[in-house]
C-alpha cells in the first residue's frame, strides 16, 4: 500500500520534505522508520494523519506519517 | 579568575564612588550564584515596592561559579533588578562572551546604585575601574554603541549596552551584549536607561583557576562530548536553531495565532527552522564554551551578517501577526536587537494593537499622524512601529509600555496576552497544561524558559511524554521543571543543556569548586531557596494570589480547531497542590515554616 511521508528538521537532509514508500499491509510507524534508515531512537514525535502516534501504530493505504527527530529549543 | 572571585564591584552613580567588597561565600553557596545570589541582594538591598525606574532600585549583574570554567555554555550572567515591566522582581539571563570577560576582571557581581546625572559608560578591565562620559554614544544603537567602543577597547573587550529603547525607558527595552545576545525580558534595559548607564564594557583577562584543575577539565570534556552526541544539541540545534520547533509545535495546535485568537497556522512551513536554514543561514555562532552553537547568522538588507531570529522570534512576528515572510522576521529581529527591544513583549503589543484595531478599539484617527496601519501582516507598519516604539513617538509611546498597559488603556486588559504583564512566549497553554501552570507561577511572569513544559509535554518520546492535557501531577513536574532552570540559571549555564540532569550539574559545580559543596537534594533545596526567595520579594513588591493566572482567553476560550481543539487550561486544578508543594498558604505566600526551613526568615 502506499503512504506519505513528512519529514521534519535534519531528518530531510538527503531524504526530502516529503517520500512516498510502498509499504506491506500492517506496516508499523517503526517499519516506515526502519525502511528510511533513520537510526534508532533518533525519532521523537510520529504522528498519522496529523494525530500522535507510537512506534507500533499500524498504517494503511494513503496514510500521511510526519516524522520528527527529539528536539529541544524554544 | 575561579569558582568566586568573592569580590562585589560596587557603583553609586550619583556622585561615582566605585568601591570593590567582599562577597560573603557561603551566602554564595547558600544561593549558588547568578541568578539566586543576585536575587538575594536585590532583596536585601532594596524595598521591593520602590518605583523600577527610580533612583531608589539597583540593578545586579551576577555571574554563576560556573561562569567563565571550562564547562560546556559555562560563561552565561544574570541581570537581577526590579522590573518596570512587572512590579515584580525581573532576572534576564545572558549568553555571549560578556559574563566571562567581567569575570576574568577579578568580579562576581556589579551592583549598580542610583542614577548618574548625565550619560555614562562604565569600562572593567584587571586593574580599573573607569565612569565615562556617554554623550557621544546615548541615541547610538546597540551596534553602533559596540562597533565604536571596540575601536577606542579593541575587538577583545565586551560589550553590554542598551540600544534607544533602554535609552527612552520603553517597559520593554532589553540589553545587548556582544551585538545580538540579550537580556532580554522584564524591561531590564530601562532600568539601565534610567540610570543613565548608556554601555558596560568588561576586559578582563584572567584564566579559570581550579583546586584541581585535570579533573576538571576531564568532567568539562566529558560534558562537552555528551552534548555532541546527543541529538538535540548535536544535531536539532546546532543545524535548525531554536526554530525547529515551529513546525512541530504548529503541528500539536499549540501555536498562537493573531494575537492567541488560533492555534495552528497554515503557513507555518514558510517560518520553520528548515526555511530559515534553507533560505537565510549564512553560518552558525556560538556563545562562549558553547559546544551546541543554536545562534543563527543571516545576512541583513545591506548584505551584512546579523543574529538571526529564534524561534519565540519567529512566531511572534510570524504566525502571531499573520505573517509568513521570513525575511520580515530577520528584519524586525534585527531592529529590535539594535534598538534593545525584547522581541517577545514588542511583537506581542503589535499583535495586541492590531487585534485591538480589529475590534474597533483603535480608531483609525488615533493612528492617521503615525501613517502607518495596524493590518494583519502589514509588516512594512511593524517595522516603522519598532523604530516609534524605540524612540518613543506617536502611538509608538503606547506600544512601547507593552501589551496589558495598551490593552487595559481601553479598557480590555483581557487582550493582553501576558502574565504580570509580561507577554507568554509562543506555546499555547490550552494545549498543555503544565506549561499553564508554569506561565502562572513564573515570579518574572509569563515565561516559558524558567520551567519549560514543553520538553516533557510536547518533545519527548511518546515512551515518556506526559499527557499534555492531563492535570494530575502536573504540579510536581512543574515545580521540577523550574527547580531544574533555576539551578541552571544560578550556575551559570545555558538551558539547553538541560539533558545532563541535576546530578551532571552538581559535578560540574563540585568540580570548579574543587570539592563537594552540593549534593543533588541540596542543590535543589538551594533552588527552592531561591524561587521562595524570588516569591517573597513578589509579595512585598504588592503582587498577590490573583497575579498567578492566566489570561481570560485560556482559561475560558476554548481551541476552536486543530489538534489541541475544545481544550482550555485547567490552571485552578493544579495551583492550590502547587502552592502545597512549594510550602506556601493557599493565597501563594510563602509561610513562616517554609522561610524557617530554607533559611529565610
Ligand atoms: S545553546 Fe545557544 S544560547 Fe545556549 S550557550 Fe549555546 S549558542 Fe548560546
Amino acid at each position: 500500500m502506499k503512504i506519505e511521508v513528512q519529514l521534519y528538521s535534519y531528518l530531510r537532509d538527503g531524504r526530502g520534505k516529503t517520500v512516498e514508500l510502498d509499504v506491506h499491509e500492517h506496516a508499523t510507524t517503526a517499519d516506515v522508520i526502519k525502511m528510511l534508515n533513520i537510526g534508532d531512537n533518533v525519532v521523537a514525535n510520529m504522528m498519522i494523519n496529523d494525530v500522535d502516534a507510537g512506534r507500533e501504530s499500524a498504517l494503511k493505504e494513503g496514510d500521511c506519517l510526519s516524522l520528527f527527530p527529539l528536539l529541544t529549543g524554544g | 579568575m575561579k569558582v568566586f572571585n568573592e569580590k562585589i564591584l560596587r557603583i553609586n552613580l550619583k556622585n561615582s564612588d566605585v568601591t570593590s567588597e567582599a562577597l560573603d561565600i557561603d551566602v554564595a553557596k547558600k544561593f549558588i550564584g547568578a541568578r539566586g545570589l543576585g536575587a538575594k541582594y536585590l532583596y536585601d538591598e532594596i524595598d521591593p515596592a520602590v518605583d523600577a525606574l527610580s533612583p531608589d532600585n539597583k540593578m545586579v549583574i551576577v555571574c554563576g561559579p560556573a561562569t567563565g570554567s571550562h564547562m560546556p555554555t559555562g560563561g552565561r550572567f544574570m541581570v537581577i533588578t526590579k522590573s518596570p515591566l512587572t512590579g515584580g522582581i525581573a532576572y534576564a539571563n545572558s549568553g555571549g562572551m560578556w559574563g566571562q570577560a567581567f569575570k576574568s576582571a577579578g568580579y562576581d557581581m556589579l551592583i549598580l546604585e542610583q542614577q548618574a546625572d548625565k550619560p555614562v559608560y562604565i569600562y572593567i578591565d584587571d586593574d580599573k575601574v573607569e565612569i565615562k562620559d556617554a554623550s557621544q554614544l546615548w541615541g547610538k544603537n546597540a551596534t553602533e554603541t559596540t562597533e565604536a567602543l571596540q575601536e577606542v577597547y579593541g575587538a577583545k573587550a565586551k560589550v553590554m549596552c542598551i540600544g534607544q529603547a533602554g535609552e527612552t525607558l520603553s517597559r520593554l527595552a532589553c540589553i545587548m551584549n556582544d551585538i545580538d545576545r540579550t537580556a532580554g525580558r522584564g524591561g531590564v534595559g530601562a532600568v539601565m536607561g534610567s540610570k543613565n548607564v548608556k554601555a558596560i564594557v568588561a576586559n578582563g583577562t584572567s584564566a579559570f583557576e581550579y583546586p584541581d584543575a585535570d579533573k576538571a577539565k576531564a568532567i568539562a570534556m566529558e560534558k562537552l562530548k555528551w552534548l555532541r552526541e546527543q541529538p538535540a544539541t548535536g544535531k536539532g540545534l546546532p543545524s535548525m536553531g531554536t526554530a525547529m520547533l515551529v513546525n512541530l509545535v504548529n503541528k500539536n495546535g499549540l501555536m498562537p495565532v493573531k494575537n492567541w485568537q488560533g492555534s495552528f497556522y497554515e503557513k507555518a512551513e514558510d517560518i520553520s527552522g528548515e526555511t530559515l536554514r534553507d533560505k537565510y543561514l549564512v553560518k552558525k555562532s556560538a556563545c562562549f564554551r558553547c559546544p551546541i552553537a543554536c545562534g543563527r547568522v543571516v545576512k541583513n538588507a545591506e548584505g551584512k551578517d546579523i543574529g538571526g531570529p529564534e524561534y519565540e522570534t519567529v512566531w511572534v512576528f510570524g504566525a502571531n501577526m499573520d505573517n509568513n515572510d521570513l525575511g520580515y522576521i530577520n528584519m524586525a529581529n534585527e531592529l529590535c536587537n539594535d534598538y534593545g527591544m525584547d522581541t517577545i513583549s514588542a511583537g506581542a503589543s503589535i499583535a495586541c494593537a492590531m487585534e485591538l484595531y480589529e475590534k474597533g478599539y483603535i480608531k483609525d484617527e488615533e493612528i492617521a499622524a503615525d501613517g502607518l496601519s495596524f493590518k494583519w501582516a502589514d509588516m512594512e507598519s511593524v517595522l516603522g512601529w519598532l523604530t516609534k516604539m524605540a524612540m518613543g513617538e506617536g502611538f509608538g509611546k503606547k506600544l512601547a509600555e507593552g501589551s496589558y498597559r495598551l490593552a487595559e488603556s481601553y479598557g480590555v486588559p483581557e487582550y493582553s496576552m501576558s502574565v504580570k504583564k509580561l507577554d507568554m512566549p509562543a506555546y499555547d497553554a490550552r494545549g498543555m497544561m503544565g506549561q499553564g501552570l508554569n506561565y502562572a507561577t513564573c515570579t518574572r511572569g509569563g515565561c516559558h524558559i524558567k520551567g519549560n513544559m514543553n520538553p516533557a509535554e510536547v518533545l519527548a518520546p511518546p515512551e515518556i511524554r506526559l499527557d499534555r492535557f492531563a492535570t494530575e501531577g502536573r504540579a510536581k513536574a512543574v515545580q521540577g521543571t523550574v527547580n531544574l532552570a533555576t539551578i541552571v540559571d544560578s550556575l551559570g549555564f545555558c538551558i539547553f543543556t538541560r539533558g545532563v540532569g541535576i546530578p551532571g550539574y552538581v559535578e560540574m559545580v563540585n568540580a570548579c569548586y574543587g570539592e563537594e559543596v552540593y549534593t543533588p537534594e541540596s542543590i535543589v533545596e538551594a533552588a527552592e531557596r531561591i524561587f521562595t526567595l524570588e516569591k517573597l520579594f513578589n509579595t512585598k513588591a504588592g503582587l498577590t494570589m490573583a497575579d498567578d493566572t492566566l489570561p481570560p482567553r485560556l482559561l475560558n476560550e476554548p481551541i476552536k480547531s486543530g489538534p489541541s481543539e475544545g481544550h482550555v487550561n485547567r490552571l485552578y486544578e493544579m495551583l492550590p497542590e502547587y502552592y502545597e508543594l512549594r510550602g506556601w498558604d493557599a493565597e501563594g505566600v510563602p509561610t513562616p515554616e517554609t522561610l524557617a526551613k530554607l533559611g529565610l526568615a
